[in-house]
């Protein structure tokens, strides 16, 4: 590839790209990663040994199950079946995570099975982004561009590599059309550089009241975005009270979820935050969502004298001293960023059981039922990278807060449509030894079992005060005729949903040059 | 007795414009050491292709605007959290 024929954006040099070659000819067509992709911005890494076993089992086993359907080994791939195949080659080496079945992994009619199995679930997504019209920070797309490189969606590059992707029209095509996401929660978010602020709080309602009225059900709620520290931050919260009238409230004790900033504050300041407090409970708002954790391996040099607002030690005083108010910990405070290797983290919690800050969450949630834990993408980061990391953190949430504070978020539409990470999150189980050694009792079970169920909606639509009775009876009937459902059908009957290629695209290593 | 008065009001001048400007100082966002370390982390090259907040961007801002405020007391004005989505550039 020569230098005019690169992507806007690369940032390797002429001698590191004479080392690389194009994804789309150099990596093996998976329908699950098998190596690290790089967008250009930094320089994959060689595949490791698990991920090269993967590899050879996908083609091994894509071999054989095409064969049995008279197909080739590219076209079986791209079918459900050869998803199936895929994960029963992670299950292979990362042991049984995945609930998958070979029969799965061979019928070609088991993917309408499958359909037709979870058809009438409930999934409310708990945290979802989009940006305003005028949003120009083409430095946001870094969270794309992350998923792009840990191949982590099989369909992230449906829409280009630019802010169109985060506006309005997209996010709803992605989260609605998509994906089988039933109810979104809508949020913002504050920095200190305001041209990075992402929505008002009255578009946030705005969007709310249009796609709602377009739906003729409730599609979207909206957050208010409050701000402590900022100048005058309590006259927004009355004004949200009076009028924007929001289900829940939403803030950053880190001040600004991207960079160390001079806005960070605690939970548990009883100055700054219990008048706050009482005043969301007189108004009937009575739950918060706090963004904690996601911070890089070096972050008490990143975030040198800030960092410990971004931790779980200021939510119990908080918590106990306001026990009817809901507090949504985002992120369910994992410390490590998205570009961490969960490696270390699951070596550290094999022979600690301490996975950092989710632990001092789970323990908090343990005596303190008005605490929740979220999975926004903490659950993208590692579900497909390290299953088995992502079962132990799922495992200790459900095991030491119980199964009806964890609730589901994917912080889309940062990773294109979340259908992926909820099919992941329908098939991932814990394995047994980690039951065994941790002495847990509760495992994920079945994709709409109870515990899943909960999780993927049942505990938020109790939150967000939908009902949530008549919805574990019901299913999603409510919404199955609505006007969305029906732009759905219109859309999928048009061929929206076209089989994925398992094409990739960015750099990997040459073949030659990996030792 | 003249010299000893202007003596102790240049003292106390001086005095009150050090403490003034040591005020000046905004600390929000840690300490001049921590600031200085923000900035040596998210403004390095070096750490971009292992943390996604690197290669984002707007970290390396805040780091600069929070050594000015902490280093050298040259803080920016605080904004409110109010705007109109058309209006923010």
């Amino acid at each position: 590839m020569s230098k005019m024929q690169r992507h806007i954006g690369v940032h390797m040099s002429d001698d590191e790209m004479k080392l690389m070659e194009g994804a789309e000819t150099g990596a093996f067509k998976s329908p699950i990663p098998t190596q690290v992709i790089s967008n250009g911005e930094f320089n994959p890494p060689p595949q490791s040994e698990h991920q090269k076993k993967v590899e050879a089992l996908i083609k091994e086993m894509g071999d054989v199950n095409a064969k049995r359907n008279g197909l080739s080994r590219r076209e079986f791939l791209a079918t459900s079946a050869g998803m199936a195949t895929a994960f029963m080659a992670m299950n292979k080496v990362f042991g049984p995570v995945f609930d998958v079945s070979e029969a799965e992994a061979v019928d070609m009619n088991a993917a309408g099975d499958r359909k037709s199995r979870f058809k009438g679930q409930f999934i409310f997504d708990d945290q979802t982004h989009f940006v305003r019209d005028d949003f120009k920070q083409e430095g946001l797309l870094g969270l794309t561009k992350w998923a792009e490189g840990a191949k982590v969606n099989p369909n992230l590059m449906t829409a280009p590599m630019n802010l169109s992707r985060y506006k309005m029209d997209n996010y709803l095509k992605e989260i609605f059309l998509d994906s089988e996401t039933t109810v979104s929660l809508l949020s913002g978010a504050p920095f200190d550089d305001p041209s990075w602020w992402l929505l008002s709080n009255d578009a946030i309602q705005n969007a709310c009241r249009s796609v709602n009225k377009m739906a003729g059900t409730v599609r979207m709620l909206g957050h208010t975005v409050i701000t402590p520290k900022y100048p005058n931050w309590m006259d927004e919260v009355d004004r949200a009270i009076e009028t924007l009238k929001p289900v829940s409230w939403k803030s950053y004790t880190i001040g600004d979820p991207f960079g160390p900033s001079k806005y960070a504050w605690r939970l548990d300041d009883e100055k700054l935050m219990y008048p706050f407090y009482e005043k969301a409970l007189k108004a009937g708002i009575d739950t918060i969502c706090i963004h904690k954790g996601l911070m890089p391996r070096d972050y008490e040099k990143a975030f040198a004298g800030t960092w410990e607002n971004a931790t779980a030690w200021d939510i119990e005083k908080a918590a106990k001293d306001w026990p009817k108010m809901n507090f949504v910990i985002y992120h369910s405070a994992l410390r490590p960023w998205l570009a961490d290797t969960p490696e270390k983290e699951l070596a550290d919690f094999e022979k600690t059981g301490y996975i950092p800050w989710s632990t001092d969450l789970a323990k908090i949630g343990q005596k303190h039922k008005n605490v929740y834990a979220e999975l926004g993408s903490v659950f993208a980061g590692v579900a497909v990278t390290n299953p088995r990391f992502c079962a132990a953190f799922l495992g200790q949430l459900v095991n030491m807060m119980g199964a009806d504070n964890v609730v589901w978020g994917t912080d889309s539409v940062w990773y294109g449509s979340p259908q992926w990470q909820i099919e992941a999150l329908r098939r991932i189980e814990i394995p047994e030894d980690m039951m065994k050694k941790q002495g847990w009792k509760t495992q994920l079970g079945a994709g709409n079992g109870d515990v899943k169920n909960k999780i993927f909606g049942l505990n938020s639509a109790r939150l967000y005060k939908l009902d949530a009775v008549k919805m574990a009876q019901e299913g999603t009937q409510q919404w199955d005729n609505d006007m969305l459902a029906k732009v759905k059908q219109e859309y999928l009957a048009n061929g929206g949903d076209v089989n994925r290629s398992n094409t990739y695209y960015g750099y990997v290593p040459k073949k030659e040059t990996v030792a | 007795m003249k010299k000893v008065v202007g003596l102790a009001c240049l003292a106390a001048f001086c005095a009150a414009s050090f403490s003034f400007a040591a005020e000046k100082k905004d600390e929000r966002a840690g300490k001049c050491t921590d600031a200085k370390s923000q900035m040596d982390y998210f403004c390095s090259k070096d750490n971009a292709g292992g943390d996604t907040l690197v290669s984002i961007g707007t970290a390396c801002n805040n780091a600069k605007d929070n050594v000015a405020a902490a280093c050298d007391g040259k803080a920016k004005a605080d904004q409110t959290y109010e705007f109109s989505d058309t209006k923010k550039k």
